[in-house]
């Protein structure tokens, strides 16, 4: 699964829903769906909104401003992209905004403080795909 | 509004397994099919007495049906996660209460281990559906979710990992006594400690074992079960509650919420009380899962499960003996379909040197998604 890239690790899959969150992490920005009608903020891009069913929606721009809600370390290779990271942390950022994502820190060794404040810092992979990591504010 | 009896009085009259372990000549089919046989042969029913059918990990009932060669009038399949065990046992119950059914044979076949099947990485059928969104970050696997509800919980109630520990070696000791166990050899906390991490803070013994298997449940009403070969073990009370909103993300509560619901309405409708139970059967993928379940099922304040396990009430002798057959930890992952035989075969006695005093009245208990309780008791409600 190594693509010709030359990034080795996964790649996500880009389609009509998530297009426009992956136009906006190249342009640096962390888009996410909100609800006309209720307000509600949600990461996953489903068409309808999971508070009040609504599907009239737009895109924001979010802070880029969480805190660490949890973390793992994975010392079991899943990916062989990983490898050489091994073993690497994976963190559950509580965005401001209130949705949680996985996310990675910018360096992956060491967990940080659960209750951590962090800022969003965008890190482009490939010409097509740019991540979104978070270090300490 | 609650349920405070199910018509009929649903029960277990027959229970069936196949070894567990590596079983590379048997399929998923193959290991339904065997546990039912052996379940059928348990009830002293024959295969024409069914006409209710449930099967679950098994890939297609039509296929399994013709297998079988029967035509029940109530069929259902169910996803390959073990949170459908108790939902398997809910809609047989149903089936029964209504009159939709009046003999169902719920059927579980599980050939993950010799087929490879995987719980995370990019082959994952399982383990996190959907989940390919975060593999450009390396997340995957349940093992590493709950890794992380375990590591807020440690920041958030300052439970450790030698904690998880006494689970593991509990759970191990059980499986000592249990002939049908994977794992005999008992552990110590330092086993367990020094043990390598796979998603760290959970190390190796923190997780269940994957192994080939089948388990086959026969449930029928009060009344056709006094035709069959042995005791029934009645379904008291069985509830299900869910956090599907939000559930690609680890919840704030530990599942706590539809667990306290279940609990609200499980005890009336099996009426009896906590304090009535003899012993426990509780969903351990991984051992902070027993922990939630305890906190959220509210066999112990919340927050205190880790000081709780390590008075060692879960131990047989305890106070809620659990796990009596070694449980996904040591006996084998057979994603709760095997801890619900283990608490029938307790209520009927059979469980030899393992075997919980005087066992009337137990409780499983899964905490996921969907969470699932049965109480399973010797007398009708
Ligand atoms: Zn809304």
């Amino acid at each position: 699964m190594i693509p010709s890239t030359g990034h080795a690790k996964p790649l996500p899959v880009i389609d009509r829903h998530n297009r426009t969150y992956w136009e906006g992490t190249r342009e640096h920005e962390l888009r996410l769906l909100a609800c006309d009608d209720c307000n509600h903020i949600r990461y996953q891009t489903f068409s309808t909104c999971p508070h009040c069913g609504s599907d009239r929606r737009h895109w924001i721009c979010a802070s880029g401003n969480g805190t660490v809600w949890s973390w793992t370390r994975f010392h079991k290779t899943y990916f062989p992209g990983f490898a050489t990271d091994m073993p690497y942390v994976v963190v559950v950022i509580e965005l401001d905004e209130g949705p949680k994502l996985f996310a990675n820190m910018v360096d992956m060794r060491v967990p940080p403080k659960i209750g951590t404040r962090v800022k969003a810092v965008f890190e482009a992979v490939t010409d097509d795909v740019t991540l979104v990591k978070f270090k300490p504010a | 509004m609650s349920i405070t009896s199910l018509a009929g009085r649903p029960a277990i009259v027959g229970v069936g397994t196949t070894p567990y372990g590596r079983l590379p000549e048997y399929d998923q089919y193959d290991l339904g099919a065997w546990a039912l046989k052996e379940a059928l042969s348990d009830s002293g029913l024959a295969l024409g007495d069914l006409d209710g059918l449930i099967v679950s990990r098994i890939g297609d009932y039509q296929r399994f049906g013709e297998m079988l060669g029967i035509n029940p009038r109530f069929t259902a399949q169910l996803p390959g996660q073990g949170r459908m065990a108790g939902i398997a046992i809910q809609q047989a119950a149903m089936a029964i209460a209504t009159g939709m059914a009046s003999v169902v044979a719920i059927v579980y076949g599980n050939n993950g281990r010799s087929s490879h099947d995987r719980y995370g990485g990019e082959g994952d059928q399982y383990g996190s559906g959907g989940a390919g969104q975060w593999f450009p970050y390396g997340m995957t696997s349940p093992g590493a979710l709950h890794a992380m509800l375990f590591e807020r919980h440690s920041a958030l109630y300052g439970t450790t990992s030698a904690q998880l520990a006494e689970i593991a070696v509990t759970f191990r000791q059980h499986a000592s006594l249990n002939p049908q166990a994977v794992m005999r050899d008992p552990i110590s906390i330092e086993t367990h400690q020094n043990s390598r991490f796979i998603c760290e803070p959970l190390h190796l013994f923190d997780y269940c074992l994957i192994n080939d298997g089948g388990v086959a449940l026969i449930i029928t009403s009060q009344d056709r079960a006094k035709d069959c070969r042995k005791k029934p073990v009645y379904i008291r009370g069985v509830e299900q509650a869910t956090a599907l909103a939000d559930s690609s993300m680890p919840p704030d509560d530990f599942w706590r919420k539809p667990m306290q619901s279940i609990s609200k309405r499980i005890y009336k409708q099996a009426d009896c009380s906590r304090d009535e139970l003899n012993a426990l059967m509780i969903y351990d993928n991984f051992t902070p899962t027993v922990l939630f379940s305890l906190e959220g099922y509210g066999f112990c304040p919340i927050g205190e499960s880790g000081p709780w396990v390590k008075e060692g009430h879960l131990r047989l002798g305890g106070r809620f003996p659990a796990n009596t057959s070694g449980g996904h930890l040591s006996e084998s992952y057979m994603q709760g379909w095997a801890l619900n035989v283990e608490a029938v075969r307790q209520i009927r006695g059979e469980c030899g040197d393992r075997q919980v005093e005087n066992a009337e009245l137990i409780q499983y208990m899964a905490a996921a998604p969907i969470c699932t309780s049965i109480i399973y008791g010797v007398l009708p409600r």
